[in-house]
């Protein structure tokens, strides 16, 4: 894996979209050849959403042949609902792109038939040639998207109730209010996310410390269910540096030591704006 | 890019770099608008599929919904009380200027007049659509008559009635047609009030209270019979008294009948009120919209001049609430002195998804010189 430390949640978000714009435009995306993102929802990664929104209304990044699949999705909220992740994907992201509504996928919650409409969002992703990057957070349990301690580690998309650490970790959402917070969701499996091309967790904060000590320091468990990406052939963790406060020293040392490697990744940053490659930063300030 | 259906789709207009009133806020917001109505884009991306077809940069402007004048006796050379031939061209100008102060519907009013006049002015004043020609007209407003002698103010006197006769026979002897009438102005302390109340709102027609001495008890029970509004708060009428709080007293009362929204205009032109007043009328009730009439005084060439009224002179004309508004840092704003907006208008139009807009306006930035209001009418509902 790459463990890549940054000091701060703003650097941290910032090195995550700049990563993902260079992917997206590097990987020269058309007509016949659609970028397929994986997303995720909660409080992480709104840094680095805003961070593309704004270099996509620079001009330096369109997702107009990118396809997003979304990671999971509350059972029984309706679609508006306020806390429902089809509006957290609308207000903080896709209102402010340019992306083809109907390459938006995120699993319906509502569906008659939960499984089925589980069954047709994987077959969706390997219609669409399966995920080039796909983008993911990791909770205080140690989960990957909804994949709850003691979830298979080869498992697919479905159903899945969640567990009480995740439920009072969501209230915050719902007006502290647990009778509130939905108790099932539809979820990408752990086996969905490891089948992707390469894998990104975003970890920001001391309250995500513990799990993150757990998933890389400790073996692959399936309590632990984002440690399975250990077995992943191209993972990113990128971090804040409360949230390495469970590492050992020895190990941030080392990761913190090839961050002139890492920041290859994200310098020179790519543009789809003609002439405008190398220093953002420069240009942004002009 | 589109959805799955042919082109025979009406477009989708999508208005960006403008704030938009919603939630009595001032959001950062796109409107989205398919064949005058408001959609809910996120509706539109999840469930139909699409994305706009075409955008407007709205320059950082404000998208408010249209003002609605309930009250404005004329302006720019036209009376409405005035029984020319040709009523239709004044009430047009009238409807033509106004658009550039924000004012997309209005109530032409007529004051305190004899019958003839009613009889002949009121068919030549039809409900009329707006549109890029001029604000739409709901309806006449009929300020008069039927007002306390005391609270008359520019009213002529020689015109003042009563109903006590034959009540609701008298308003439509004296009026004629109602067919064209919106709101009356009358005075609730009159005989046989509650009984013309109720005649009239049973025809739909808004009682306002207003020109009048009443007190709070014959307010309440004047709201009992159906009445909604006053005219002009604070004016014409009784001070407020800590004892009895008269009209004025309604923003407080409890005795209302439940749900009932009580609406009140005010001439916010800082000489018919002070600022302060309208601060404590928002402040008692924040829910009940304030309404301003945009026409606060007439012009000179109009009947009622500075020479030929009680109490002048005026100072010139319009010191109007658009022209207030165009000089303060956010117009919409000023409408509320804790920073929050109101719509304002009883008439319950939002800016929400699936009504028509029923004409919007654009209100510009903060200039750094005053000047004219520059509302552009943008969309017609």
């Amino acid at each position: 894996m790459r463990l890549v430390i940054l000091d701060n949640y703003d650097l941290a978000s910032e090195w995550a979209a700049k990563y993902i714009c260079n992917r997206i435009i590097q990987f020269k995306p058309g007509k016949d050849r659609y970028f397929t993102l994986g997303l995720p929802t909660g409080s992480t990664p709104l840094g680095c959403y805003k961070k593309l929104i704004e270099y996509h209304k620079n001009g330096f990044l369109s997702f107009k042949y990118v396809k997003t699949f979304n990671m999971d999705e509350y059972v029984g909220l309706p679609r508006q609902h306020p806390e429902s992740y089809h509006s957290y994907m609308w207000n903080n992201f896709f209102k402010h792109i340019d992306i083809d509504p109907n390459n938006a996928h995120i699993l319906d919650g509502n569906a008659a038939d939960l499984q089925a409409e589980c069954d047709a969002f994987e077959d969706k992703i390997k219609e669409a040639g399966g995920i080039d990057l796909f983008v993911g957070g990791i909770g205080p349990d140690g989960h990957i998207a909804f994949n709850e301690p003691g979830s298979s580690l080869v498992s697919r998309t479905r159903l899945k109730t969640l567990a009480m650490d995740t439920i009072l970790a969501n209230a915050k959402y719902f007006d502290g209010d647990l009778s509130k917070v939905p108790t099932m969701a539809l979820t990408v499996g752990v086996g969905t996310v490891m089948d992707a091309r390469e894998v990104m967790i975003l970890i920001t904060g001391a309250h995500k410390a513990f799990a993150l000590y757990k998933a890389i320091e400790e073996g692959v468990n399936h309590m632990w269910t984002v440690s399975a990406f250990q077995q992943h052939p191209r993972t990113i963790f990128v971090c804040d540096e409360d949230a390495t406060l469970e590492l050992r020293v020895k190990t941030v040392k080392y990761f913190k030591g090839l961050m002139h490697v890492h920041n290859k990744l994200v310098d020179p940053l790519y543009s789809m704006k003609e002439g405008t490659e190398g220093d953002w930063s420069k240009i942004l300030l002009e | 890019m589109r959805g799955g259906e042919g082109a025979s789709r009406a477009p989708v207009l999508q208005l960006t770099n403008c704030r938009i009133l919603r939630g009595r806020r001032l959001l950062r917001e796109d409107l989205w608008v398919r064949e005058g109505r408001i959609l809910d884009p996120e509706k539109l991306f999840f469930e139909e599929r699409l994305l706009a077809d075409q955008r407007r940069d709205c320059g950082g402007c404000i998208l408010a919904p249209g003002f609605i004048d309930v009250q404005i006796n004329g302006g720019f050379g036209v009376d409405f009380s005035q029984a020319t031939e040709d009523v239709g061209s004044g009430v047009a100008l009238v409807a033509q200027r106004i658009l550039s102060h924000g004012v997309t519907s209005f109530c032409p009013t007529l004051v305190t007049s004899p019958p003839e006049v009613y009889h002949k002015v009121l068919p030549q004043i039809p409900v009329k659509s707006g549109g890029p020609h001029g604000a739409g007209v709901l309806g006449v407003h009929l300020e008069g008559p039927f007002i306390s002698r005391e609270k008359r103010g520019a009213h002529p006197e020689a015109y003042l009635r009563s109903f006590e006769a034959n009540a609701f026979h008298d308003v439509l002897a004296t009026y004629g047609s109602l067919d064209n009438v919106r709101i009356v102005t009358l005075a609730p302390e009159l005989g046989r009030s509650r009984e013309v109340i109720r005649a009239l709102t049973a025809r739909g027609i808004c009682v306002s209270l207003g020109h009048s001495v009443a007190d709070l008890q014959v307010a309440e029970e004047a709201v009992q019979s159906g009445a909604t509004f006053i005219t002009h708060l604070f004016n014409a009428m009784l001070p407020f008294h800590h004892r009895d709080p008269g009209i004025v007293g309604l923003l407080t009362s409890d005795r209302l009948p439940p749900g009932r929204h009580i609406f009140y205009g005010m001439i916010s032109d800082g000489i018919h009120t002070n600022p302060a007043a309208l601060r404590i009328a928002h402040r008692a009730h924040p829910q009940e919209e304030p309404l301003g009439p945009s026409g606060g005084v007439p012009e000179p060439g109009c009947p009622h001049t500075p020479s030929s009224v009680p109490g002048g002179p005026y100072p010139p004309p319009p010191q109007s609430l658009p022209s207030l508004l165009s000089r303060h840092q956010d117009p919409v704003r000023q409408h509320s002195s804790d920073g929050r907006v109101h719509p304002a208008f009883p008439a319950g139009h939002r800016l929400q998804c699936g009504v028509s807009p029923g004409g919007c306006v654009a209100a510009p930035r903060p200039a750094t010189g005053t000047g004219e209001a520059q509302g552009h009418p943008g969309l017609r509902g």
